[in-house]
């Protein structure tokens, strides 16, 4: 589709301005010099990425997954590890931390998608714990201190990836985003897509059809697994620190991305990064301008994001773009001006 | 070499014998009736030929294969397809993509698969509706679905449970219509019916199955005359 | 390391003490996930409002935690039927996804809204006689372990006997058991299910209380006692509450005697991959079946 046509539906106007806007947004920031903005959009983008790759197993494959956190904290480690150990350029490091993850994801779904429903979700919280309290010893990557990244010159920031602020790192994360978005695309309208929404919607239906529910959920556990392990990598150059209680966290990491997803529609394939965007900027201020004003209300964003999630769960459990797709909204914006 | 053939197959469930040492066979190009009164088996012999249970004792080969226990899809694969008498439509899914996610077995790319998909829902009559929800159908359009997606996975032999159940007689007339026409194109079909106006019109062949075992094995006229078959489903209407 | 017969026999005494409490927190879990098939994620965090009941009422009012008891009971008790309603109630009929995702956020509401509340510190209930032991020749025990073993075994038959021997408590099992059947007989459904959640979450916020005497308490605290209470009702067969009770029981055993021999991380590792086992394996627990 060329540019001239995308202009031509109210949909294709507004994605192209929202991805206009977005590219500027970090560069006026920083001009500006706002660093609470830029951060709060690095942290939307951060999260559209784990709640997309969330998405493809837990929304399109219908495996609900509270254990994303494994793949994040493996990312991770994996990036810092390779810069730290092995002197490796974090930009070949996010790559390999969704490599890891993606290999964690297909050992994990072995004996995991044996397992259904309410099962399968109990498992996921198991297992990241396991990660968690496994972490925890293991002396070789800091164990309980976790990994800290020193300050670098500045002739060697681009190689590994340190800048001051999250501004730069925001087109990173725009950068795997839109790689991310891509393969995602391509991945759910083509057969995976469709057999792993028959997977979801009646397995014995499926099996009848002819498809091997195991095969696809791996794939889709492994595509899953990949991207929100660069996720993970990206948090840790931003933040040049990890350790496995906010890596490997069952609420702010593997809580949140299903929040974002279902806040933005499981079975919409935008949904969870507009989920991210909507609920990201939510928790962020409070967090920061409720919180940090008031110390003693530490939680309180967490509290918040309790009450939406519960609001969503209750009373839109399409979620933000599920309900405007049902409402035809959608299909309004899609046709010409 | 018979198409399809059931060797003394025996399904439990717990102390309850759900098919006992069944034989059967079936030969390309028939349309063979299953029948019998609720609770026979039917629908667990079904279940045992499709790889959906494993079978405790007895063989279903297949094209001359041994089939028996094998995973139900890759049973599908090797061409049976099923419908469910207790329909399984993909709810949050549209009629056409339901029939896609099937014609995909066949089919190298999605935009076969999609043609593919909408002949078979010109075929069945689904076509108007293939861009409703799955949700919206009623139970009547929901049977069509099925007999759409089991269509599409293009199988040699069709495994139909009670696809004409609920309809009115003119609607049982095209559903024979339509099964006519998918045996005249190869295809081979057995299927459980309790309208006996439609299997016995359309089968060439018809097994009885009664609390599990086979009762009877015919032409459509001998087994309405067999005293042990109507016996059996006079016991279901005293009882 | 040595470990000696004797420290293996202390093991069980003190893993019996603590199991009986984990027992009363995954009864309650037990009770609501057999009569309406509502896995409630926020169990933990019922039973630290129990907890931090007994600590406030301590605090500001000199209550003694056998005192505030009741009272611990009443409020969470209170506080469940108020979910029930408001919650509950709305997702009983929804797709799992809206099921799970209202009680992890009621979940993130008592847990962050605690915090918020108390402050995210560590804190104890100290009174009179906790430091108090009991001298036997071979070990000893703290007499505040030695008093919530003694009320969470009071309190497990009591609940015996309401749901066994009164027209509420069987008709609770009643709905359990097939809800159509129970609305047929004339039980009023929805009221049921309000008093199984706040009997539910109450019993937890009893072993709350209990544990607070001699555990120390804090916001997030929920999470690791849900997950064990999750091990326990696996294991005991989820629906099956008295299942719950032994098994509780045994799973605190295990997890003092394991502890003589591997470190406390390990050991929790050990108990999570034990219930991944468990569920993959033998998905109906140990005493299957129903309550
Ligand atoms: N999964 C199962 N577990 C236990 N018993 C079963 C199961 N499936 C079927 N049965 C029992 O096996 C027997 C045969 O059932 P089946 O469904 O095969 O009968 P059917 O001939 O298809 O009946 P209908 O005409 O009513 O569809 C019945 O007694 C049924 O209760
Ligand atoms: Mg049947």
């Amino acid at each position: 589709m060329s540019l001239t046509s995308l202009l031509k539906t109210p949909l294709g106007f507004l994605s192209a301005a929202a991805v206009a806007l977005l590219a500027a947004a970090p560069a006026v920031f920083k001009a500006a010099d706002l660093p609470f903005p830029a951060n709060t959009l690095l942290l939307c983008l951060m999260y559209g990425i784990l709640a997309m790759a969330w998405n493809l197993l837990s929304g399109y494959g219908g495996q609900l997954s509270f254990g994303h956190a494994i793949f994040f904290g493996v990312g991770a480690y994996t990036t810092m590890v390779l810069m730290l150990y092995y002197d490796i350029t974090p930009w070949i490091g996010i790559v390999a931390g969704g490599a890891v993850a993606a290999l964690v994801g297909a050992g994990l779904g072995v004996p995991l998608f044996r397992l259904r429903s309410h099962w399968f979700a109990l498992a996921t919280i198991a297992a990241a714990e396991i990660f968690r309290l496994s972490f925890i010893p293991w002396k070789w990557i800091g164990g309980s201190a976790g990994l800290q990244a020193p300050i670098v010159p500045r002739e060697k920031a681009l190689y590994y990836l340190q800048y001051a602020g999250s501004y730069v790192y925001c087109y990173v994360a725009m950068l795997f985003l839109a790689a991310e978005l891509v393969v995602l695309h391509r991945v759910v309208n083509s057969r995976v897509g469709y057999y792993l929404q028959a997977i979801r919607e009646d397995e014995d239906a499926a099996m009848a059809m002819g498809i091997n529910p195991f095969k696809y959920k791996m794939i889709a556990m492994v595509v899953s697994g990949f991207f929100t392990g660069v996720g993970g990598g990206i948090y840790a150059v931003r933040f040049r620190f990890v350790d496995p209680f906010a890596v490997f966290d069952l609420i702010t990491i593997s809580v949140y991305i299903v929040v974002a997803g279902i806040l933005g529609g499981m079975y919409t394939f935008i949904g969870p990064l507009v989920g991210a965007f909507v609920f990201m900027p939510i928790t962020e201020y409070v967090r920061v301008y409720v919180v940090s004003r008031f110390p003693r209300y530490y939680g309180l964003h967490v509290f918040v994001l309790g009450v939406v999630l519960l609001v969503i769960a209750l009373s839109v459990p399409e979620g933000i773009v599920g309900w405007l797709e049902e409402k035809g909204y959608v299909r309004k914006l899609k046709e010409r001006w | 070499m018979p198409l399809l053939e059931v060797r003394d197959v025996t399904k439990r469930f717990g102390g309850l014998v759900a098919v006992n040492s069944v034989s059967f066979s079936i030969d390309e190009g028939e349309i063979v009736g299953l029948i019998g009164p609720n609770g026979a088996g039917k629908t667990t012999l079904f279940n045992v030929i499709s790889g959906f249970y494993k079978p405790e004792a007895g063989r279903v080969l297949f094209m001359g294969r041994d089939i028996t226990g094998k995973p139900p899809y890759t049973i599908a694969k090797l061409g049976i397809g099923r419908t469910f008498q207790i329909v399984k439509p993909l709810l949050n899914l549209t009629v056409l993509e339901n029939v896609v996610t099937a014609a995909l077995l066949k089919s190298s790319s999605l935009s076969e698969a999609k043609e593919r998909a909408s002949e078979v829902l010109e075929f069945t009559g689904l076509h108007e509706k293939r861009m409703l929800k799955a949700s919206a159908l009623n139970l009547v359009e929901r049977k069509r679905l099925e007999l759409s997606r089991a269509l599409a996975i293009d199988p040699k032999l069709l495994l139909l449970d009670e696809v004409a159940a609920g309809l009115n007689p003119r609607e049982v007339d095209s559903l024979l219509e339509l099964l006519r026409q998918i045996n005249s194109a190869g295809k081979t079909i057995l299927m459980v019916e309790h309208v006996m106006r439609a299997v016995m019109t359309i089968s060439q062949r018809v097994i009885v199955l009664h609390h599990g075992s086979k009762l009877a094995e015919g032409t459509p006229s001998e087994v309405a005359s067999d005293r042990r078959v109507i016996e059996a489903y006079l016991g279901e209407v005293v009882f | 390391m040595l470990v000696s017969l004797a420290d293996v026999a202390r093991a069980i005494v003190s893993g019996v003490l603590i199991g009986s409490v984990y027992s009363l927190i995954a009864m309650g879990l037990a009770l609501i996930w057999g009569v309406m098939d509502i896995i409630n994620f926020a169990q933990g965090d019922f039973m630290m409002l129990g907890a931090f009941t007994t600590y406030w009422l301590l605090e500001l009012a000199g209550l003694d935690p056998l005192l505030s008891l009741p009272v611990s009971f009443a409020l969470v008790f209170a506080l469940g039927v108020l979910t029930q309603r408001v919650v509950i109630e709305r997702i009983l009929q929804a797709p799992m996804v809206s099921q799970i995702s209202a009680t992890f956020a009621v979940l993130m509401m008592i847990r962050y809204g605690a915090e918020a509340a108390f402050g995210p510190f560590t804190r104890r209930v100290v009174t009179s006689y906790t430091g108090t032991v009991l001298r036997f020749s071979w070990t000893t025990i703290p007499l505040t372990r030695a008093i919530a073993f003694s009320i969470s075994l009071v309190v497990a038959a009591l609940l015996y006997l309401f749901l066994t021997r009164t027209y509420v408590g069987l008709a609770i099992r009643a709905t359990s058991q097939n809800r159509m059947a129970a609305s047929l007989m004339g039980i009023d459904i929805r009221r049921m299910y309000m008093l199984a959640f706040g009997i539910g979450v109450g019993v937890s916020a009893v072993g709350g209380t209990l544990l607070s005497t001699f555990f120390p308490i804090y916001p997030e605290m929920g999470g690791f006692f849900c997950l064990i209470a999750f091990i326990i009702v696996v294991f005991g067969g989820f629906g099956s509450i008295f299942g719950a009770y032994i098994s509780g029981i045994i799973i605190g055993v295990t997890e003092a005697v394991s502890a003589l021999f591997i470190s406390p991380t390990l050991k929790d590792v050990v108990a999570f991959l034990l219930f991944i086992i468990i569920i993959l394996v033998k998905p109906r627990g140990l005493f299957g079946a129903r309550m």
